[in-house]
């Protein structure tokens, strides 16, 4: 019975997990069909026609982000009334009440590109 | 004469028995360790508070007690009996989770699965130490680490044992500072605990968010109806959330409503620990397999993400493993820190708290897997 439970949870978080790990593409690719679709084409020709490098470039087209320069003054500007050191959550907070798009994202980016400089107790400050 | 000798016999003071002192002193420690520690003060000084008023002795007959027909108490208890705070929790658990770091990272949701393996060995150590089938079930759901789901199976296998499995299940969630950091050192190396886990190299889309909810809803469900009342709430909550045109429901869903769940939820569970019913020998057997399952819940956890490692070349921190648990967010904040420790400058918390929501997933899956296996 253990082993039996323990088994399926596995194979439903296993299947959850395969189906979200397509979804973008899934979504890409209904995406790609629809556009074809609008311009007139037959779907039919969309679907056996998925050209490799159009799904490249649409994968690549929502790489984020583009300037990481711009997406650091941009953060700087509403991370001042935070003062010099500052923790992420409260960096985080205020893009969102700010209404800026994908901040855990953004904010990521920004760490890992050393814009956001560890200074220790979970603090951080701008390179 | 009569009359006030009458009344004294019927106070508090003379009806108080050594189970309702020790009990009242187990409320004292939980409302002392949430108000003067912050260890979860939302859920133990709530529980801490309803264990003192279950433990004021009454005379019986006057329908005051919890257990009694008819007493403000009883009709309370109902939302737990039935199961309805723990959906209702789950439904502002829904409205603020973002699932956004498990999307960009789906792999990640397998160490939820894999931290859950403690319940499945807590089910078969209970039943070898001689509980009924029902009760080591509901014993085993404390191995989830998530309170309101293992009163939800509880209130569903075995409604005695409620009050000692949603104290141990809420004690050990308060504990986890203490239990998990000693497993985590134990089961990694130095160099283990500095892994950088990468970035996510796109953003995850609005739309990715939107379907989420609807097919988590629906495969997990397929799977194991009986999780819907946990899991048809928790991903309805996250759909309000997502869905951009709802934010009003979503914020009173993750405002007012949880809030007001876990008040009733938190005092009724407290106030179910009369001493008579707690202090009993399975209630402390009950303590001894929760703590064992929360311990192979996260050791579980770590050992498989350092076998993923060996098959996979993106490395995972192993520490991500003990997040698996659905502890939210006490275990990947737990995570985050001791990657801190290893390496000041890795940052865990994102990736802890996807482990994290997968965790909670997961073990509503195995609530309803256990439910089912046992009707």
């Amino acid at each position: 019975m253990a082993m039996a439970g323990a088994l399926i949870v596995f194979s439903g978080l296993v299947v959850l997990s395969a189906v979200i790990s397509q979804l973008h593409r899934v979504l890409d690719f209904f995406d790609a069909l629809f556009k074809r679709g609008k311009a007139g084409k037959p779907p039919v020709a969309a679907e056996t026609t998925v050209d490799p490098a159009a799904e490249v470039s649409s994968t690549k087209s929502r790489r984020f982000p583009d300037n990481l320069d711009h997406l650091a003054n941009q953060y700087k500007s509403i991370s001042e009334p935070l003062g010099d050191t500052f923790p992420l959550a409260a960096l985080y907070g205020l893009a969102r009440k700010g209404d800026i798009p994908h901040p855990h994202l953004a904010i990521s980016y920004l760490r890992q590109h050393r814009f956001l400089i560890p200074q220790g107790d979970g603090l951080f400050s701008w390179r | 004469m009569d009359l006030l000798i009458q009344f004294l016999s019927n106070t508090g003071y003379y009806l108080a028995d050594y189970r309702n002192i020790v009990m009242l002193v187990v409320g004292g420690l939980f409302l002392y360790l949430g108000t003067a520690k912050g260890y979860e003060p939302l859920l133990l000084i709530p529980i801490g508070f309803g264990v003192i008023v279950g433990n004021i002795p009454f005379f019986k007959g006057f329908g005051l007690g919890i257990y009694e027909k008819g007493s403000v108490l009883h009709y309370l208890y109902f939302g737990v009996r039935s199961g309805l705070y723990p959906s209702i929790v789950f439904l502002g658990l829904g409205a603020m989770t973002d699932f956004s770091s498990l999307l960009a990272k789906p792999r990640l949701m397998l160490l939820g699965a894999a931290a859950q393996m403690g319940i499945y060995f807590t089910l078969l150590s209970a039943l070898a130490l001689g509980f009924l089938p029902k009760e080591a079930a509901s014993i085993a759901i404390i191995g989830g680490a998530d309170g309101p789901t293992s009163i939800f199976l509880t209130a569903r296998l075995a409604p005695h044992l409620i009050g000692p499995v949603a104290i141990a299940a809420y004690s050990y969630m308060a504990l986890i500072p203490v239990i998990q950091p000693p497993i985590m050192r134990l089961l990694t190396t130095e160099a283990e605990r500095k892994i950088r886990m990468t970035e996510p190299t796109r953003e995850v889309t609005r739309r990715e968010r939107l379907i989420f909810p609807i097919a988590a809803v629906i495969l997990c469900c397929f799977l194991a109806p009986a999780s819907i009342p946990l899991l048809g709430p928790l991903f309805f909550g996250n759909f309000l959330k997502e869905c951009g045109q709802t934010e009003r429901l979503a914020q009173t869903a993750r405002t007012a409503i949880i809030d007001i769940a876990t008040i009733f939820l938190g005092f009724e569970v407290g106030a179910s620990t009369q001493g008579d019913v707690f202090l009993t020998a399975k209630s402390v057997g009950i303590f001894v397999l929760g703590a064992v399952a929360f311990s192979i819940a996260t050791g579980s956890g770590v050992l498989f993400a350092k076998l993923m490692n060996v098959f996979s070349k993106e490395k995972i921190n192993p520490l991500l493993g003990a997040a698996g648990v659905s502890a939210v967010p006490g275990s990947a904040r737990e995570v985050h820190l001791m990657g801190l420790e290893a390496d000041p400058s890795n940052y865990l918390l994102m990736h802890g708290m996807a482990c994290n929501s997968s965790g909670v997933i997961g073990s509503a899956i195995c609530a309803g897997i256990l439910w089912s296996f046992m009707r």
